[in-house]
Formats: structure tokens, C-alpha cells, sequence
């Protein structure tokens, strides 16, 4: 049944996760200097990878929205169309039912960042591909951004799922994801605490969690 | 025979608005149960509850004998709810909808779902999407997998005549076999009085009438007072449901009128006393629509 839900959640997800996987590869694309007819951003050839001005962090743009746009559409969605009430009524825990929901969302979204950065790394890494110096250290901060992307769904599953008004506090688990999100990037950008971030960065996508669950126990479908 | 259904004092509030007060209300196994009430009476408001899709503010209930708060997967399972406007995921086509439902459950009736798609002659192909409301109250019927105790609300809501028959008819059908239990809301009165055991009446969230179907028709009379001149108020007495005044009549809706109602009508002055007996139509209208002012008198205008 959890492969059910699974696949339930993948197909309602495919066009946003398409679409944001085609956008992904074409930045890429631009920022290895692959001319693929679109160029949607502008590197220059001197550029390091994952130094300054690069382009790639665009990469981080696109998953961000679209781990808001994965979260919305999981909750304000089943609200819309009216089908929580068929979704709830299934034989099945709702802290599972939640949890799937939840695996498969967190997965897609980091998944769509993860990859075009192992690409454009693995690319950066070849033996001439550019003419500047490549060490793995260089990658840590795209790799602790990948790390954090899924406070970014969480804050937007939560935004979607608690009862709020539009015009009101609607967005503010969002905005609170947000901002956790950046305070962890600044204790390692800033201190070089990268385990630090990470460890709590986890601990607020803990925190979302249990919210989350907490919500879905005692909020009115109606 | 058990309990499938038990409602001990449900309460729930929308803001400073209570829209189900108090509700207690047993429903026995096997029984076919109506519930009515206008719209905003607070029906749907109680069947979330019971299907724990709102949480109430107060009271405790149980299905097929387990506390709603604790209901198990197990017990959700032999539970079948179909609820109002009947959503599904409409990018799913019928077949899809079938494999998407039949994982969650460990006994899985293959012949009972076929059998309902070929009655209403559904296509497994057909897009959920693209059919019809009815079509669509058809499908959740058929993805109900033969439960014991069968919640609808407002089924036929949206769904023209010959289909809303149709889809009641197979329902009696389909399901109410060896001693399953159904629950419907509704505000049409026919279906309730083709299908219905026993019904309630929901007015204002307060549950009003719990009794046979028949009871309710039978007890409830429209009782006409004639008077000369100014017409008194009613004094309240115990039965009495509503009083309106019609011209040089007064209107009384009173639920088992007896020589204590005639007797005060006579104490009025009333000239004449006519009692009117009600279908189940009237007698519904008569229950919920509380008191009315009269109507104004009309004058007609000349428009130059």
C-alpha cells in the first residue's frame, strides 16, 4: 500500500518535477558551456566552478521553488479537489498516509537539485574540462544547500496543510523554513561549522515533521 | 442484534457558531438509517465526525463497536464512506482508481466491485475525470469493497432523477445484505422514505426527531384554527413544533395532537378546528422551518 501511495504521489508530481528537470539540465548545460540552442544564464569561460560568480547556483533557485511548488501541491491540492476525505478513509495510519506523502516529496525535491549538482561536479572534476584547479572541498556549501532543500518542502507542506488565512500567517511556516534554512548556510559559510548546520538543520526538518503529523491528527477536513 | 453506530452527546463548534449540539443517537446493526435536515442543519458537520475527518469539541462516539479517536485500519477497512460530491482523483481512469484502492485492504471483493461497474456499465478505461456526477457515485460505490457499515453524505446530491433512483435502488440492493448497516444524509425526502428504516432530523445542529419513518409521518398534524376577529397566539404546550398565522387562520404543526391541544384551541375561540394529516414531504418542512412571520398583506400599485 505504501507503494501505492508512492506512486500515487510521483504521478501528481511529474509535471512540476518534469518541467524543473528540464530547466535544471539546460542550466547546467549553460554553465558547462554546452550549447544546447537555450542559454538561460551567462558564464564566462574563466569562471571556477563552485567559486564565486558561478552560475550554478541557480541550480538552487530552481529547486527551491520547486520543493515550495512539491509542498503546496500535496496539501492545497487534496483541499481543492476535495479528496482528502477519500485519501483518510484508507486503512492506514495517517501518520503513515502523512509519511509517504512526506518520504516521497522530500526525496523528489532534493533529488532535482542533487543530481544536477553531482553532474556539474563530476564535470568539474574531469581532467580538462576547464582551465582552473578543482578540489571536492570546493563543493561543500552546494552540498550542504542540498542538504537543507527539504526545509524548504517542509515549510511549504506545512503552509499548505495548517488552517490559515491567505491574507494572514498562511506563509509562515514557509518563511520560518526560510530562514532556518540560511541561519544553518551562515554558520557554515560564515564559521565553517558544517556539521553543526547540518546537525541543525536536521533537527528543524525534525521539528516540521512532528508539527506536520501533529496537524494532520487534529485539523478539521471539512 | 449490536450497536454499529453509537453517539453519546457529539458536540461541535465553528467559531462562536455551534453547528452540531449535543447529538446522542444509536444506530443498530443492520439498520437503514435517514438523516435529514436543510441545509447548514449540521448532518455533514456529524458524519466527519463520525469518519474522524473533524474532530469534535465534545462527546465521544464509536463505530461497529470501536471509539472513533482509536478506530484501527482494521476496523476502518469493513467501513465504507462515500462522501459528499464523491472526489476522486480525476487524472485516475477506473482501473487505476482500483489498483490505487485495492492495496489498503487485506480482503479484497474483486466480484462485488465488477459486478457494480457492469451494472452501471463503467468502462475500467474510463477517465474519473470525464465521467458524470452519478457515474462518479457510482465508482466510489463500487471502490466501497462490500463493508459492514456503509456512511453516505448527501449521495445523491447533483445526480438528475432516473439516476439518483437507479443509484439508491442498487444500493439497497448491493448492500444491505445479511445485516449490513447504512447511514445516509440527505435532503431529498423521497429517497429517504424509499429507502430509510428509521430516520433523524437535524434542525439547527440539534437532533430533533429519532424514530421509524412512519412514526414521524404519522405523529405530526397540521392542525387549522378558524377565528372571528384578532387572532390569539398559541400558549406553548408540549408537542407543539410551530404556529403561523395564514389570513384569518392560524396554522398549528403539532406532534401527537390530543384533547389537551383541542382544549386549548377551544379556550382561544377558535370556530373551527380542521386537523390535516401530512406526507413525509410537509412533515419534514413543517419540522424544520420553524416559525415564519406572516406574510405582509399585498396591495397593488398602479405604475404610471
Amino acid at each position: 500500500m505504501m507503494r501505492a501511495l508512492a506512486r500515487k504521489e510521483l504521478r501528481e508530481l511529474l509535471p512540476l518535477l518534469a518541467l524543473a528537470a528540464i530547466v535544471q539540465v539546460i542550466i547546467v548545460c549553460s554553465s558547462m558551456h554546452v550549447n544546447l540552442g537555450i542559454r538561460l544564464v551567462t558564464q564566462s569561460a574563466d569562471l571556477i566552478p563552485f567559486v564565486g560568480q558561478d552560475a550554478i547556483w541557480q541550480v538552487f533557485l530552481v529547486g527551491g521553488l520547486l520543493a515550495g511548488s512539491v509542498g503546496l501541491r500535496q496539501t492545497m491540492w487534496e483541499s481543492n479537489r476535495h479528496t482528502w476525505q477519500f485519501l483518510l478513509h484508507r486503512p492506514l495510519p495517517r501518520e503513515a498516509l502523512f509519511g509517504a506523502k512526506l518520504a516521497v516529496g522530500a526525496a523528489a525535491s532534493t533529488l532535482v537539485v542533487v543530481v544536477p549538482i553531482l553532474w556539474y561536479a563530476l564535470w568539474a572534476a574531469s581532467p580538462g574540462a576547464h582551465a582552473s584547479p578543482f578540489f571536492w572541498s570546493m563543493t561543500i556549501w552546494a552540498w550542504l544547500l542540498c542538504a537543507l532543500m527539504p526545509l524548504v518542502y517542509l515549510g511549504a507542506f506545512l503552509s499548505g496543510l495548517r488552517s490559515a488565512r491567505w491574507y494572514g500567517s498562511r506563509f509562515l511556516p514557509l518563511a520560518a523554513a526560510l530562514l532556518a534554512m540560511f541561519l544553518c548556510y551562515g554558520l557554515s559559510a560564515a564559521l565553517s561549522w558544517h556539521v553543526a548546520a547540518l546537525v541543525a538543520g536536521g533537527v528543524v526538518a525534525a521539528g516540521y515533521v512532528a508539527v506536520i503529523l501533529f496537524v494532520a491528527r487534529t485539523r478539521d477536513f471539512s | 442484534m449490536g450497536e454499529a453506530i453509537k453517539i453519546e452527546r457529539l458536540t461541535k463548534h465553528y467559531g462562536p457558531r455551534r453547528v452540531v449540539d449535543n447529538v446522542s443517537l444509536t444506530i443498530p446493526s443492520g439498520c437503514v438509517y435517514g438523516f435529514l435536515g436543510r441545509n447548514g442543519a449540521g448532518k455533514s458537520t456529524l458524519i466527519k465526525m463520525l469518519m474522524g475527518m473533524v474532530q469534535p469539541d465534545a462527546g465521544r462516539a464509536s463505530l461497529l463497536g470501536e471509539d472513533i479517536c482509536e478506530l484501527r485500519p482494521a476496523t476502518r477497512a469493513r467501513i465504507a464512506y462515500l462522501s459528499e460530491g464523491h472526489p476522486l482523483y480525476r487524472w485516475m481512469t477506473v482501473a487505476e482508481a482500483v489498483r490505487f484502492t485495492r492495496p489498503f485492504y487485506a480482503v479484497w471483493h474483486a466480484r462485488f466491485l465488477v459486478s457494480i461497474l457492469e451494472h452501471f456499465r463503467i468502462a475500467p478505461k474510463a477517465k474519473i475525470g470525464r465521467l458524470s456526477n452519478g457515474q462518479r457515485a457510482q465508482v466510489s460505490l463500487a471502490l466501497a469493497s462490500d463493508p459492514e457499515l456503509l456512511v453516505l453524505d448527501d449521495p445523491t446530491l447533483g445526480l438528475d432523477t432516473v439516476v439518483r433512483r437507479d443509484f439508491l435502488e442498487s444500493l439497497i440492493q448491493l448492500i444491505q445484505r445479511s445485516g449490513r448497516t447504512i447511514l445516509f444524509s440527505s435532503h431529498i425526502l423521497g429517497d429517504v422514505e424509499r429507502v430509510a428504516d428509521r430516520l433523524g432530523v437535524m434542525v439547527d445542529g440539534v437532533l430533533r426527531v429519532d424514530c421509524p419513518a412512519d412514526r414521524f409521518r404519522d405523529s405530526l398534524r397540521r392542525v387549522v384554527l378558524e377565528f372571528v376577529g384578532a387572532i390569539p397566539r398559541f400558549p406553548d404546550s408540549p408537542g407543539l413544533v410551530g404556529q403561523r398565522q395564514v389570513g384569518s387562520r392560524l396554522e398549528l404543526i403539532v406532534v401527537d395532537f390530543g384533547d389537551q391541544h383541542r382544549e386549548l384551541a377551544e379556550s382561544l375561540g377558535a370556530t373551527h378546528i380542521e386537523i390535516v394529516e401530512m406526507n413525509l414531504e410537509d412533515a419534514f418542512i413543517a419540522y424544520t422551518r420553524g416559525e415564519t412571520p406572516p406574510l405582509p398583506s399585498l396591495e397593488w400599485e398602479t405604475i404610471a
